[in-house]
């Protein structure tokens, strides 16, 4: 085994310290919003931290997780500065199954009225007025339910106001809900359902 | 000849008008009848004589190209699969059931995962919490206590808050509610509660901490309390809550040097 870095470490052993520095910075929660920025990560880990990040990647995967990158635009990071300021999170690899969901607390009409106001705003070009979504949910639960759901939305990242007070969706939809499988599902399929 | 000129202008004018509108979105690119427009600017082209007339002419194809340029942006935007007819998703959106809308979300879903520690700020909080934390029987008594009391507020009691009518005090209380609900809209429906009464001295801070149990009682606002971090939040209402709890908050000039409200910022 070869010696090198950091008092005499051998490399296999400094990339080990390395994968539990990541891991433990991804995990564990140290703002009041959830993600790691690529710069922080590059503070802790190094220059290589991107490929330290791939590596935990793969050891995260064969337990059902995966690391997610999100730009500061809410797309992919093009390029090395891109992921600088991108935001890191540890999100399930797979959608979870009902018996996971159903100990998350979620409630169904919690599910429901997100998929209706974030299909809302897709289907009108990535903006609605906030009165649009109120109506919306009203339709199928009482009002004060709605207003309490959508509250919940804005505080967790769901939904978020854009300008002149549009609702637009939110950095925590970018980062966990596949948009564009979530429109395909909902268009795609019956209402017997499976 | 004058007003054939003008007549010319005129028209090259409405040309650019309408070219322009169906560039901003403001008119459907379509509606420009692209191909009889450029017949019309042929027609005119030999009758042309000022540079202004020729000029204009210019600007009149340039445009009528950008929105032809628009149409096939048009044509590829409802061609491709971001398209999605809002009409059909509403239509699709009523249609399903909770259960089926709500598996829509789950197959699409990947939610994050995060760890939260103990670490010295936490127990800092959860020693605070205890110790603030009423003794089971008290509160007992507080929850039983569902009626909520109402009293009068007399012209002594504005004047110690430092109104000197009831219209003052009252106004006051208008623009408070307004500063919450501007507030709360930038900040996604809540405000952290420290921050919204935080003030410059130590009095101002009492004095709108009053006015908010004023809003709360009136059910104009109420507060929301993370059980865990114990950090509390206003959120302003249209319509009363059904239900009312009482909540006191403590607040003695050393807390409120501790949590730095002054100048309108909580350390928490």
């Amino acid at each position: 085994m070869r010696r090198g870095g950091k008092g005499g470490m051998s490399e296999e052993a400094e990339l080990r310290a390395k994968l539990k520095r990541a891991a433990h910075m991804l995990f564990f929660r140290t703002h009041s919003k959830p993600g790691v920025k690529g710069w922080e990560l590059k503070k802790g880990l190094g220059k290589n931290y991107l490929q330290v990040i791939d590596l935990l990647n793969k050891e995260l995967e064969r337990i059902g997780l995966r690391i997610e990158t999100i730009s500061q635009e809410g797309g992919k990071p093009k390029n090395e500065k891109d992921f600088l300021y991108s935001s890191f999170f540890i999100t399930f690899k797979d959608p979870p199954d009902w018996p996971e969901v159903r100990g998350s607390g979620w409630r169904i009409d919690e599910m429901a009225a997100l998929t209706a106001c974030l299909s809302l705003i897709l289907s009108r070009g990535g903006k609605v007025k906030r009165k649009e979504i109120d109506e919306l949910l009203e339709k199928k639960i009482p009002s004060w339910r709605a207003r309490a759901i959508t509250e919940r939305f804005f505080r967790l990242g769901y939904l978020s106001l854009g300008e002149e007070d549009g609702v637009i969706v939110g950095w925590r939809s970018r980062v966990e809900i596949d948009l564009q499988k979530l429109m395909n599902l909902l268009l795609g399929r019956e209402t017997e359902g499976n | 000849m004058r007003s054939r000129l003008k007549k010319r202008r005129e028209i090259l004018l409405r040309i650019l008008d309408l070219c322009e509108k169906a560039i901003k979105e403001e008119a459907d690119p379509f509606q420009v009848d692209v191909v009889q427009l450029f017949g019309k600017l042929r027609e005119l082209l030999p009758e042309l004589e000022t540079e202004e007339e020729f000029y204009l002419d210019l600007e009149a194809v340039l445009g009528l190209t950008s929105v032809i340029l628009k149409q096939e942006e048009w044509i590829r935007y409802r061609s491709s699969l971001m398209f999605l007819d809002p009409l059909l998703v509403l239509l699709k959106i009523e249609k399903l059931g909770d259960k089926d809308l709500a598996d829509v979300l789950r197959r699409s879903w990947r939610p994050i995962v995060e760890a939260r520690g103990v670490s010295p700020l936490f127990l800092e909080k959860a020693v605070e919490y205890w110790r603030t934390l009423p003794a089971l029987e008290e509160r007992r008594l507080e929850l039983g206590e569902m009626e909520e009391r109402t009293g009068t507020l007399t012209l002594s009691d504005l004047a110690t808050l430092g109104f000197a009518s009831e219209d003052e005090f009252l106004s006051f209380l208008e623009s408070e509610e307004e500063r919450l609900k501007e507030e709360a809209k930038k900040r996604g429906g809540e405000v952290p509660y420290w921050e919204f009464i935080g003030a410059e001295t130590f009095e101002e801070t009492i004095k709108r901490a009053y006015l908010v149990s004023f809003l709360c009682s009136y059910g104009r606002a109420t507060i929301r309390r993370d059980p865990l971090s114990g950090e509390m939040w206003l959120v302003p209402l249209k319509k009363p809550l059904g239900t009312k709890v009482s909540l006191a908050i403590p607040i003695d000039e050393e807390r409120w040097k501790r949590r730095n409200v002054g100048g309108g910022r909580a350390k928490s």
